[in-house]
């Protein structure tokens, strides 16, 4: 894209927020993307297919509901009671002067698994930008992708709204899907702005819906109840995450003695930010 | 069995042959299959992702157990410090960690972070200490109070390092990042902690395997500690008098003022004692010896003073060095210790070990306690010795000649310092230190035997072989320069003649494992494998406690091309002696060769290189990578190895394996004038050969022919190999051309081969 500065106008990369000749924020680059009116405009083809489906076997009013139910869709990351309980202490300076220098690439050997991975996730999906990324679920009832992480962490819509775009499925398990190799643009019509989350929504999910369904499978059409299908709306958020962007967290007691004291810690800390806590 | 291990997110993902599954500390039996996506989710924003190779889940399980207990230990004391937390829950947090401390490594490592900034205002020690204290909570207690009294140290520390210029660490980035690891390895906590030991932390943090190959981490510890007045080459050694060995001293006057036997006696008895437990070492009895030995220890408790004990068992640490095994030295070493704590010459013993077993920060430390307990010159000389271990030549230097000038009728100093000189290629100044030590002890054995391995360094082996025969003229029963003196001869490629006086050298030196060595390496060199392995079988079965002899059998194995065999040696070698660099390194060298590169790498260490073995491993990487075709990453590497890399003999295995880059780039003279100034004896052959290949793509056939005449009859298998393919494609009227890549293989074959 051009760069918005008027007295500018240089390209700026794909994978850059920022012009590389004047400086000025360009926006972040997921959202860019997602908003490209090629982009709009395919999503906007495979909405009104599904409308058109929905119509066909009687679940218009159906759609109508879930569609309303989505306005109230948010954001929920999967986490370790040890990940959440620094980033609600991240103000404290205790934290902040000790445990910020926990760091294992020290050891991770050449050529190691992990590096790997990685690797391979920034080269088909986001070059250059990977790790700038933080990777979400959209979910109705506050309930994550099982099986990443004890606590689900519901996060504030005014907190990601202008920095986050929404995928079709796990971005990974939709490129093989569409066996597309590094440097393959993605077909377009499968990612929206956290804005225009509703409708991605609706072109993947309206297949789903019967006359017969109600609002309380609305959660499991969302998100698959088999993980490991990927089957989720994957929210990506630009930048990291501040405590203040928590609204609610979900968590399971746990068994060990060490982190029921963290789990205590951190309830009492989120309470203090004005989150919601629950505990099961 | 390969695992990704997050103690943060009590999570391990285990690679099981084609299978991937994840298992979690709360329920370890619930096994989940995993996609590869799904371990990017796993793992998210953890920051302490690992990668352990374990020979089983349980294993897997027990080093992720380890990893929680380091992270939350680091979270429960930081709960337990706040003060904006409850008390009840501030006791809780104390409760649960008190145990985790007991674990050294755990504290360690929350020391490591406690350490490496002061207390910010919202902690409340005081009512830590106070709480866990009246609990009773012991371990947490201990920190705490070490922690509080370690505060104005820490902030003083934590200042001179925010006051270090970011240009000597290359950038902000880079300091950044080397705190990171400056915490991670304790720097910050070791120079609060040991400041009563003055020099202590800088010496045992240029020691570290982490940091010791880093010319920046040296400059950067050193200006760390200048403001404190430490130095890597202070040569005070600051004693405490604990209540301890003012105990021992007492207890041993009592014990002194009872004894009945005669000293005389005493000595015949602890003699023979001495005797039986030598033959049972040199049979490979260890077992036996060890019981031996405590029987020893208990007479002589009742007859001799600590330190004659002492000196028993050091005696015994020596006679078992000779033998081969710096496990035993070490032990025995140990008991020495602990029966005479303040014996100098014990800590001594001990640290020759630990330096046998490259184990640096440990001889350093043991050194340190020989000085501080009265033998300044073996601490000095035993500093300098592991500083030239691991490539620091100019500490070396320095404390060499504060050792020669605080001790000026010492030979032996003088002669660490010429030979430190020589191993680093200063060779002409070698020789004039050496020169310097004759005139004033004349034909003194040791200077002597140095001076001529000098000229055998480099490559003037006519003259090593008459200075050596000089020496065993005037010292007939001096074994090194016997045995040096028959290594020239094969170093001239008078194999016949070296065999033949190997030979002889085994009657006459039966009990000198490095002859029979020898003789065995010298039939390898002619070629006869099956003899050279059933000498190095003969040896190990006589030695059975040298490891060279194994080292022997696998290098031959190796050489001869049977890898087979090879792999199952270094294996042996590997589990007889963990810290043995040289059994991965050929083992390594050996995987490359096979094409299982991964493996390989594996083997090979990690930090960057220092010490003599590190480099060799080094160069292993880099022929890895050439071989598996990542060229740029191969050159990479070799150029910075000819850079930092301060081993004379190593070098030379780099500027090889670069000039065969070179030739594979086209860049023909590039590669000669690589290889033109390598007279190593055994590099020499792949130089030639090499050079063979450079000069015959420019045209120059009579500088080939030239070289190939002038071949030495001790090259291994494969470079004979490669010189007759050479030889073929440029020597002859209708010449057979091997292909480029072919000959590119090859040549990187034999670089690994000599590896």
């Amino acid at each position: 894209m051009k760069c918005p500065n008027p007295d500018c106008g240089d390209q700026v990369p794909d994978h850059s927020r920022m012009c590389v000749v004047c400086g000025v924020d360009a926006g972040v680059p997921n959202v860019r993307a997602a908003s490209l009116p090629a982009e709009v405009g395919a999503l906007d083809a495979r909405v009104l297919a599904a409308e058109n489906n929905a119509e066909l076997v009687g679940a218009t009013d159906v759609l109508t509901n879930f569609r309303l139910a989505l306005e109230e869709s948010a954001a929920v990351v999967c986490r370790s009671i040890s990940r959440v309980n620094e980033l609600v202490s991240s103000d404290n300076h205790l934290f902040a002067s000790f445990y910020k220098n926990v760091r294992s690439d020290i050891t991770l050997p050449e050529d190691n698994e992990w590096d790997r991975i990685r690797q391979s996730a920034d080269s088909l999906l986001f070059p250059h930008y990977f790790e700038d990324l933080m990777f979400a679920a959209l979910t109705l009832d506050g309930s994550g992708v099982n099986g990443y992480g004890g606590i689900c962490v519901t996060l504030k819509d005014s907190a990601i709204r202008e920095r986050s775009s929404v995928f079709e499925e796990n971005a990974i398990l939709f490129i093989k899907r569409h066996r597309i190799v590094a440097g393959d643009a993605l077909p377009l019509g499968y990612k929206a702005t956290w804005t225009n989350r509703v409708a991605l929504c609706v072109a993947k999910l309206t297949y789903k819906l019967t006359p017969a369904t109600t609002s309380s499978k609305y959660q499991s059409i969302l998100m698959g109840s088999t993980a490991r299908d990927g089957d989720f709306i994957e929210v990506h958020i630009y930048g990291p995450l501040h405590r203040r962007a928590i609204k609610h967290v979900s968590a399971t007691e746990p068994k060990r003695a060490a982190d029921k004291v963290l789990l205590r810690s951190m309830t009492k800390k989120l309470l203090e930010l004005g989150a919601t806590c629950t505990i099961n | 069995m390969r695992a990704l291990i997050s103690g943060q997110a009590s999570t391990a993902v285990l690679f099981c042959d084609e299978r991937v599954y994840s298992v979690t500390l709360d329920a370890p039996e619930n096994r989940r299959e995993r996609e590869e996506w799904e371990i990017l989710w796993l793992f998210a924003d953890t920051t302490d992702v690992e990668q352990v190779e374990c020979e089983d889940e349980p294993k897997v399980l027990q080093t992720l157990e380890l990893a929680w207990e380091k992270d939350r230990s680091l979270q429960l004391i930081i709960i337990l410090l706040d003060s904006k937390e409850d008390i009840e829950l501030r006791l809780s947090a104390a409760t649960c960690l008190d145990p985790f401390l007991e674990n050294s490594s755990v504290r360690e490592f929350v020391e490591n972070r406690m350490y490496s900034a002061p207390l910010p205002s919202s902690a409340d020690l005081a009512g830590a200490i106070h709480q866990c204290s009246e609990s009773k909570l012991q371990f947490v207690t201990a920190l705490l109070l070490a922690l509080d009294e370690d505060q104005v140290a820490i902030n003083q520390r934590v200042s001179a390092w925010e006051a270090l210029p970011t240009s000597l660490f290359g950038g902000s980035a880079e300091k950044v990042a080397f705190h990171s690891d400056a915490v991670h390895f304790g720097a910050f906590r070791v120079f609060a902690t040991e400041r009563g030991r003055k020099s202590w932390a800088i010496v045992q943090l240029l020691n570290h395997p982490h940091f010791r190959g880093s010319a920046t981490a040296r400059a950067v510890f050193k200006e760390w500690a200048a403001p404190f007045h430490e130095t890597a080459t202070a040569t005070e050694f600051k004693r405490a008098q604990d209540e301890q060995s003012v105990y021992v001293d007492i207890e041993t006057e009592v014990h002194r003022s009872k004894r009945t036997i005669k000293p005389r006696q005493a000595f015949e008895q602890a003699e023979k004692q001495r005797a039986a437990i030598k033959i049972l070492l040199t049979q490979g009895r260890e077992e036996q010896a060890l019981r031996y030995t405590k029987q020893l220890i208990i007479n002589q408790r009742r007859t001799s003073d600590p330190e004659h004990i002492a000196k028993s068992l050091c005696d015994l640490a020596q006679f078992v060095k000779g033998l081969g095994s710096p496990e035993l030295q070490l032990e025995f070493a140990k008991m020495a210790i602990a029966e005479a704590p303040s014996d100098s010459w014990s800590h001594a013993t001990v640290a020759d070990a630990y330096r046998a077993l490259s184990d640096y920060p440990q001889a350093q430390d043991a050194y340190y306690n020989a000085g501080a307990f009265g033998d300044e010159r073996s601490a000095m000389l035993g500093r300098a010795e592991v500083l030239k271990d691991i490539g620091q030549l100019a500490d070396a230097l320095t404390i060499l000649d504060n050792c020669v000038r605080d001790f000026p009728s010492d030979v032996v100093g003088r002669n660490a310092r010429a030979s430190a000189l020589a191993n680093f290629g200063r060779f002409e100044e070698a020789l004039a230190a050496y020169d310097a030590i004759l005139k004033d002890w004349r034909d003194e054995p040791v200077t002597m035997a140095g001076r001529a391995q000098v000229l055998r360094d480099m490559g003037r082996s006519e003259e090593a072989l008459k200075e050596f025969e000089y020496i065993v003229t005037l010292y007939p029963d001096d074994v090194i320069s016997h045995h040096s003196r028959a290594e020239t001869l094969r170093d001239l490629g008078r194999l016949e003649a070296a065999r033949d006086t190997f030979a002889v050298l085994m009657k006459r030196f039966p009990l000198a494992a490095e002859m029979q060595l020898s003789f065995a390496k010298t039939l390898r060199d002619l070629s006869n494998f099956s003899e050279a392995i059933n000498q190095y079988k003969a040896v190990t079965k006589q030695h059975p406690l040298n490891l060279y002899g194994y080292v022997g059998l696998a290098d031959t194995y190796r050489k001869s091309g049977d890898l087979v065999n090879a792999l199952l040696a270094y294996d042996e070698i590997i589990s007889r002696a963990h810290h043995t660099g040289f059994a991965r390194n050929g083992k390594a060298s050996i995987l490359a060769l096979q094409g299982a590169y991964s493996d390989a790498l594996k083997l090979l260490p990690t930090n960057l290189p220092a010490t003599s073995s590190e480099w060799v491993s080094y160069h292993i990487r880099a022929m890895v990578y050439m071989h598996s075709g990542k060229l740029e990453r191969a050159e990479s590497a070799l150029k910075w190895g000819l850079v930092e890399n301060q081993w004379a003999l190593q070098r030379q295995y780099f500027q090889t394996a670069l000039a065969t880059l070179r030739i594979r780039q086209k860049r023909y003279q590039d590669s000669i004038d690589l290889v033109d100034s390598i007279a190593h004896p055994s590099v020499e052959p792949i130089a030639r050969v090499l050079k063979m290949h450079a000069h015959g793509e420019l045209g120059e056939v009579s500088v080939v022919a030239q070289i190939y005449n002038d071949f030495r009859q001790s090259a291994a298998p494969s470079i004979i190999q490669l010189r007759e393919a050479l030889a073929k494609r440029y020597l002859v009227k209708k010449p057979i051309l091997t292909m480029d890549d072919s000959l590119f293989r090859q040549e990187c074959n034999s670089l690994l081969l000599a590896a």
